[in-house]
């Protein structure tokens, strides 16, 4: 068996008094789209901060490929570098247009130069469907235009992973499938993928693995059709059953 | 020997001529009028001025008539004469008769009986209106004793020089002003001629100019090293080192917390009693910098935290560290969204240069201040105001505009723009996540 890209070992994270994650361990190997259920307070969006260190664990282990990202003087940017997040409000550079919103951490972080920016730029806009975007400001572009910037932006800096933090819950309905279209089109690319979602139609079509967490732990995690068709923890059949 | 007493007698010969010449010399002014002197009583040209010729008359000359003849551009048409003449110290009565003629600009003063010998002379031609342009101007005199024929050949005075300058534009339009006649109707009504009298208008503007280009150098030269000192006394609050972060609160607290006028007080004589001797203008700009930067400083900490938590972590999920993020995600938009703020600052900081007055720096303060003290008349205020409005004005629309396409950018919309703002209070920064409390401004 090859090395997984993620792997995350007896993660607790506690936010004062309070325990958010309780143990979670997690293995993510290359090319696969793990989608993450469970209801809100379950700790899927915290343990997937603590995948690129914006979160910082309490305890436990996370690693990236085979360098633990929360060990004493690991250098937190650099992994961060090979990491793309897409997150629930977009985070757009304001003042940046689209394009350059893209080009910056490249010029900057990987220290490419401009043309090479530029064209990265320009191929990951395009693949996004908006290269007809490239010059307007994100305040002049729609929700889903913007979390597509978003991902062309992390796409740009050639991530081993992406994580995907409930992108399409800020997002008006009818904008949500050209989000999901492009991540879709991220999956069969073999990108791999740690998605925070309630798009259960996303999980079941893309999603090679489902996890479900409830109450800062991984409950239950199987094939889609093992978790949404035969689930076998009582928290998931209650979850699933109110959502569908 | 022959040849030495030769030379002997040539020498002598020559000594003999000289000193000849020399008594002659010495002897001449027992013949004509000495001690000639002329002197105006205005400094500068372009107006009706006294013209003083004072002289002694020769030993043996009894003067019966006096021309003076006045450059081209002199116009002593309606000038006036008055003489007095003095034998030794007492005064005696002079009987003349004056003649002008307004064509060759020639004044004739015909003494009948004639000027006594010896007599010291004075006369004073009043009226006389002057050309504009200044300079050193001769002034000739001929005089004409009782015995001369008609025709005899006059005695003059050569060389008799005075001087004045060119009057500042200014005070042409003083002059003008005070001729015409709606400008004495205006200065009729007490309150136009206390507080805009257009005399002393046309006369404050050039003097106070200096004074607003000193206050507008202070506040140019300190605003801009505030801007560099509140950014890092920002970061310095924002710093995860509690001595640090203690260090910024006390500087900040301590300057936000006391008048301006007493730092500045602190600084010019508080410093000086220590030895420590700095120019003014140095000691100025520090005093403002160091108080700017205090206020600076909270608009630009409150600015920065103003920026959603989001984008930091958008900066850090791409890989870019603490400052990079701040230099090319967080500042950039914090300028944006304190550009109103830091424009109101440099208002405030422009007007409270005017403190500066109390330790004798020549602002436009200062300056108005004396002028109005030697006038007697409040115009220099006006003008003074004036000089501060050429500023501020265009300044505090500057900022609503600003404020205006921030919010629009930010919102998509107009936002309403509070037009009751207290003073200090950036309205800008009430953002849903912006801590105004913190970025309130006390008056000073």
């Amino acid at each position: 068996m090859t090395q997984p890209v993620v792997r995350i070992i007896n993660l607790h994270k506690s936010f004062g008094a309070l325990e958010v994650l309780k143990g979670v361990d997690l293995e993510v190997q290359r090319g696969e789209v793990v989608v993450i259920l469970g209801p809100s307070g379950s700790g899927k969006s915290t343990m997937l901060r603590c995948v690129n260190h914006l979160e910082e664990p309490t305890s436990g282990e996370v690693w990236l490929q085979d360098v633990q990202i929360n060990a004493q003087g690991a250098n937190v940017n650099k992994v961060r570098e090979h990491i793309g997040m897409v997150f629930q409000s977009f985070n757009l550079f304001p003042h940046l247009t689209a394009k350059g919103n893209v080009m910056l951490a490249q010029r900057k972080v990987l220290g490419r130069s401009e043309a090479e920016a530029a064209r990265i730029a320009d191929e990951q806009l395009a693949k996004v469907g908006l290269s007809d975007r490239a010059d307007h400001y994100p305040s002049q572009l729609s929700g889903g235009q913007q979390q597509r910037v978003a991902i062309a932006r992390a796409l740009a800096m050639d991530p081993i992973v992406m994580l995907f933090d409930e992108v399409t819950s800020a997002l008006d309905p009818e904008l949500v499938r050209d989000v999901l279209e492009v991540m879709k089109e991220l999956a069969r690319g073999g990108m791999t993928m740690l998605v925070v979602t309630h798009e259960m139609g996303f999980a079941r079509d893309v999603g090679s693995r489902v996890v479900f967490m409830d109450g800062g732990v991984i409950v239950e995690q199987g094939s889609p059709e093992q978790v949404f068709d035969n689930p076998q923890n009582d928290r998931t059949k209650d979850f699933l059953g109110h959502i569908s | 020997m022959f040849d030495l007493t030769r030379k002997y007698r040539q020498r002598s010969l020559l000594s003999v001529l000289v000193v000849f010449l020399l008594l002659l010399t010495l002897a001449s002014p027992a013949f004509a009028m000495t001690g000639g002197k002329v002197t105006v009583d205005r400094e500068t040209g372009g107006q009706l001025t006294r013209f003083t010729f004072a002289a002694t008359t020769g030993a043996d000359e009894a003067v019966s008539r006096i021309d003076f003849l006045f450059p081209e551009g002199f116009d002593p048409s309606k000038a006036s004469v008055d003489v007095t003449l003095l034998e030794g110290l007492k005064r005696i009565d002079a009987i003349y008769e004056r003649r002008i003629d307004p064509k060759t600009g020639v004044v004739t003063v015909l003494f009948d009986p004639a000027v006594p010998p010896g007599s010291n002379l004075f006369m004073q031609i009043r009226e006389v209106m002057t050309p504009i342009a200044g300079g050193t101007y001769v002034l000739p005199v001929e005089y004409r004793l009782a015995g001369d024929s008609a025709g005899a050949v006059p005695h003059a005075i050569d060389g008799l020089t005075f001087k004045y300058k060119t009057p500042p534009r200014e005070e042409v339009i003083s002059r003008w002003l005070d001729g015409q006649g709606w400008v004495t109707a205006w200065n009729n009504v007490k309150f136009l001629n206390l507080f805009l009298k257009p005399q002393q208008f046309v006369r404050a503007v050039p003097l106070l100019f200096a004074g607003w280009l000193m206050s507008l150098a202070l506040v140019l030269s300190a605003f801009p090293i505030s801007i560099v000192g509140g950014l890092g006394t920002a970061f310095m609050k924002m710093s995860k080192v509690p001595p640090v972060r203690w260090l910024a609160s006390i500087y900040i607290n301590v300057i936000r917390g006391t008048p301006l006028f007493l730092q500045i007080f602190v600084v010019f004589i508080g410093l000086r009693t220590t030895g420590l001797r700095f120019p003014d203008f140095v000691s100025a700009i520090v005093v403002l910098a160091f108080n700017s930067s205090a206020y600076l400083a909270e608009i630009f900490r409150a600015g920065i935290q103003s920026i959603s938590k989001g984008q930091f972590e958008a900066a850090s999920s791409l890989g870019m560290s603490y400052w990079q993020a701040m230099r090319y995600v967080i500042i950039p938009q914090t300028v944006r969204r304190v550009l109103p703020t830091m424009t109101s600052e440099f208002i405030l900081l422009f007007k409270d240069t005017a403190l500066f007055a109390a330790v004798g720096i020549f602002e436009l303060m200062l300056r108005s201040q004396n002028f109005v003290s030697r006038s007697g008349n409040l115009t220099a205020y006006v003008v003074a105001a004036l000089y501060y409005l050429i500023i501020t004005i265009p300044l505090i629309n500057l900022v609503g505009r600003l404020e205006a396409k921030l919010a629009q950018s930010e919102h998509g919309v107009a936002a309403p723009t509070s037009k009751r703002r207290g003073r200090r209070t950036p309205a800008l920064l009430s953002g849903p996540d912006f801590d105004t409390t913190a970025a309130k401004h006390e008056s000073r």
